[in-house]
């Protein structure tokens, strides 16, 4: 155990040598293979991907939501419990979170920017703005929330501390820009969205999601540097967070559960035989598998033992979780469009299929590379144990000092 | 010689008295009644909008819903002509967040392809699947060199070169679309597009192609907003239809006379099951 610590706990990255050096590459390839998708994308058009005109919505929309969601959920569900509540617990997490908040939601918006079929027109979203549009909302929604995180993240960088007013902000603007990207599905003729439980349903998966990215990250990270986590970090992962992802879990089997009994049982017609389609129709194998099993059961199974709920147990829950919400995504936006609308002989009837190209499955890992692009330069650049400034040398929190670590710089 | 004014003449002629604005300024509320007994599900609509708007390979802004209905020998069939309603209440319109959507002359739902960012949340948003994607550039195959038949067919650059088409020429360029302010005579990538009443022709005095098309008189078009217009005096006297009225957007393409053929044995009064 002779790895050299940030006095936080975390090792420092740039000692895992190789391991480091094999991880850029694997963004570098991401990065290629994604522009690659892109050029292909904007030279073709969107010929290139598998979307029609009656699933007009695929795996790029899907993507979006994903990272969209897990920047909120990140802020919604840690950031803001230490800077706006002051939950001390979370403190460690909050430099970290704010920086992964801003990767995620970076991504997301190249992965949505990429998919517009035009994006020449964008600057009508101020000239000729609709703001009876949802769409339009969540837009502004989500660029005032990019810009809480950027200040937050320069007042911690800065000062070692964010002010309440910009926690509020970035604590605020995603719990709109959330909602509304719930509005934004909520129409009356794609019933599967479920109207007004759709951005109910949206945040709480948010919230799962970002908490179980910035487990992953934090454990993944230490696994990396090739260290092991001390007592106070290894807490902070098995209690807090293991504990928080089992209650959300349990919250989101539940309401999950609801919502395909529901769905399963209604009298509308399409929001039934949506359900049946997605559940025990084509795409049935992974939304099982992925998105129900392996994404929401077998996560809770290992948190929920205290047994299981161990570093690596926490960190393969936490993955999970993550390829599930990621096939979940793909599930919600593409429940509300199998159901044809429209009994015309030239468009599919009764149901629509859609499966992605590779080249949207390019622009994906496009938008993973970014994400892991972003966050590994944030993490190379700043030091992000470092804990908020203010009332931090209270015996409560869990580790013993804050700066002047052995071997900063 | 008495004169004789066809449907299509007085249409038009109510038509060339049309004060359109370009802004939507207007107080004219163009709409379209489709006889469903008049019509014989021929398609002349369809194919008439195709070449009139040069439209691609799997797009239809003129279409049909077809329903079959019981079992064999007891079977219904029913033919109901489809295109953009134009709903007073446009969903699309009102989820667009650029307004490329909007109400244009005559309450037409138009669209302004510059200011569409191809977000596709009209196409999520329209009950009637009316709204379409551009998903390549127009005509792609128009400048190749590759025949579908070596030695058969000739390529698309030869057959431009035959017929002496200038070879910079944009692909399918329709000097039509030239009128209005809304409509380009080619089209991009990315973008959607959907039918306008052919607003470029309206512009002109012309009726839509696809009520110029119909060999039946299916189609009545007109100002709902003068009382003496060919489309008030049929919807005075039948009661319309519209498609998903429970959605509530309040089309303005209406249906009148619904046709149903058939019959069946009424009761004699006798005591039913349960009575």
């Amino acid at each position: 155990m002779s790895q050299s610590t940030h006095s936080s706990g975390l090792p420092d990255i740039e000692d895992g040598g190789k391991r480091l050096y094999a991880w850029l590459a694997a963004i570098a390839i991401g990065l290629v293979i994604g522009l690659y998708g892109v050029v292909t994308l904007f030279l073709e058009g969107t010929i290139a991907t598998g979307i029609d005109s009656q699933a007009p919505w695929g795996i790029l929309i899907s993507t979006y939501v994903f990272f969209a969601l897990l920047s909120t959920g990140i802020c919604i569900g840690v950031v803001a419990l230490a800077g706006v509540f002051g939950l001390k617990k979370y403190e460690p997490l909050v430099k970290r979170g704010v920086l992964l908040a801003i990767a995620t939601l970076a991504a997301g918006l190249l992965v949505i920017f990429v998919s517009l079929g035009h994006q020449q027109g964008m600057i009508h979203l101020l000239l000729s703005a609709n703001p009876g549009s949802p769409m339009w909302w969540m837009i502004v929604f989500y660029t005032i929330y990019m810009v809480a995180l950027l200040a937050e993240f320069y007042l911690l960088e800065r000062n070692g501390a964010s002010k309440l007013s910009v926690s509020l902000l970035a604590l605020l603007a995603p719990i709109a820009a959330g909602t509304t990207l719930g509005a934004i599905f909520g129409t009356s003729i794609r019933p599967y969205y479920a109207d007004v439980f759709g951005p109910v349903y949206l945040v709480l998966t948010a919230v799962l999601s970002g908490v179980a990215l910035i487990a992953a990250v934090v454990i993944v990270e230490s696994k990396l540097a090739g260290g092991t986590l001390e007592d106070a970090r290894q807490e902070l992962v098995t209690e807090t967070l293991g504990k928080y992802l089992g209650l959300l879990l349990g919250i989101t089997i539940v309401t999950v559960a609801w919502k395909y009994i529901m769905g399963l049982t209604a009298t509308n017609n399409a929001m039934a035989a949506a359900h049946e389609y997605m559940l025990f129709g084509p795409p049935s194998w992974w939304v099982w598998t992925f998105g129900i099993v392996l994404g929401l059961v077998v996560p809770f199974a290992l948190v929920a033992t205290s047994r299981t709920r161990s570093v690596n147990g926490v960190l393969a829950a936490s993955v999970l979780v993550l390829v599930g919400m990621f096939a979940s995504r793909l599930e919600y936006v593409l429940g509300g469009q199998v159901v044809s609308l429209t009994q015309d002989p030239s468009l599919q009837w009764p149901f629509v299929s859609y499966s992605p190209t590779g080249i949207e499955i390019a622009v994906v890992i496009l938008g993973i590379a970014v994400f892991a692009l972003l966050y590994t330069a944030g993490r190379l650049l700043f030091d992000l144990d470092e804990v908020p400034d203010h009332d931090v040398k209270t015996p409560s929190t869990p580790s013993p000092a804050v700066t002047g670590g052995d071997d900063d710089d | 010689m008495t004169e004789h004014h066809s449907l299509d003449d007085e249409m038009r002629t109510e038509v060339e008295q049309l004060q359109l604005d370009e802004n939507g300024d207007d107080d004219v509320d163009l709409n379209m009644v489709i006889d469903l007994q008049s019509c014989t599900g021929c398609g002349a609509c369809n194919i008439g909008c195709a070449q009139e708007n040069n439209l691609q390979e799997g797009v239809a802004f003129s279409s049909r819903i077809v329903e079959t209905d019981g079992q064999f020998p007891n079977v219904s069939y029913e033919y109901t002509p489809t295109l953009c309603n134009q709903c007073e209440d446009a969903p699309c319109a009102s989820g667009c967040p650029t307004s490329a959507l909007y109400e244009g002359e005559g309450g037409i739902t138009m669209h302004d392809p510059d200011q569409c960012i191809g977000c596709k949340y009209c196409m999520i948003n329209c009950p009637y699947d009316e709204i379409h994607l551009h998903k390549e550039d127009p005509h792609p195959r128009w400048d190749d060199d590759e025949a579908v038949i070596d030695e058969g067919t000739a390529t698309p650059t030869e057959l431009k070169a035959e017929v002496g088409v200038d070879g910079d020429a944009p692909a399918y360029y329709n000097p039509n679309r030239e009128v209005g302010e809304h409509e380009h005579p080619t089209r991009f990538k990315g973008v959607v597009e959907k039918c306008t009443f052919c607003v470029h022709r309206l512009n002109k005095g012309e009726l839509p192609r696809c009520v110029e098309e119909c060999p039946c008189d299916a189609r009545i078009f007109g100002d709902r907003n003068d009382p003496d217009s060919k489309v008030n005096e049929i919807l005075g006297r039948y009661n319309p239809d519209v498609l998903k009225e429970e959605e509530g957007t309040e089309p303005k393409v209406k249906y009148v006379r619904d046709y149903n053929g058939g019959s069946y044995e009424r009761g004699k009064g006798e005591p039913a099951l349960g009575d």
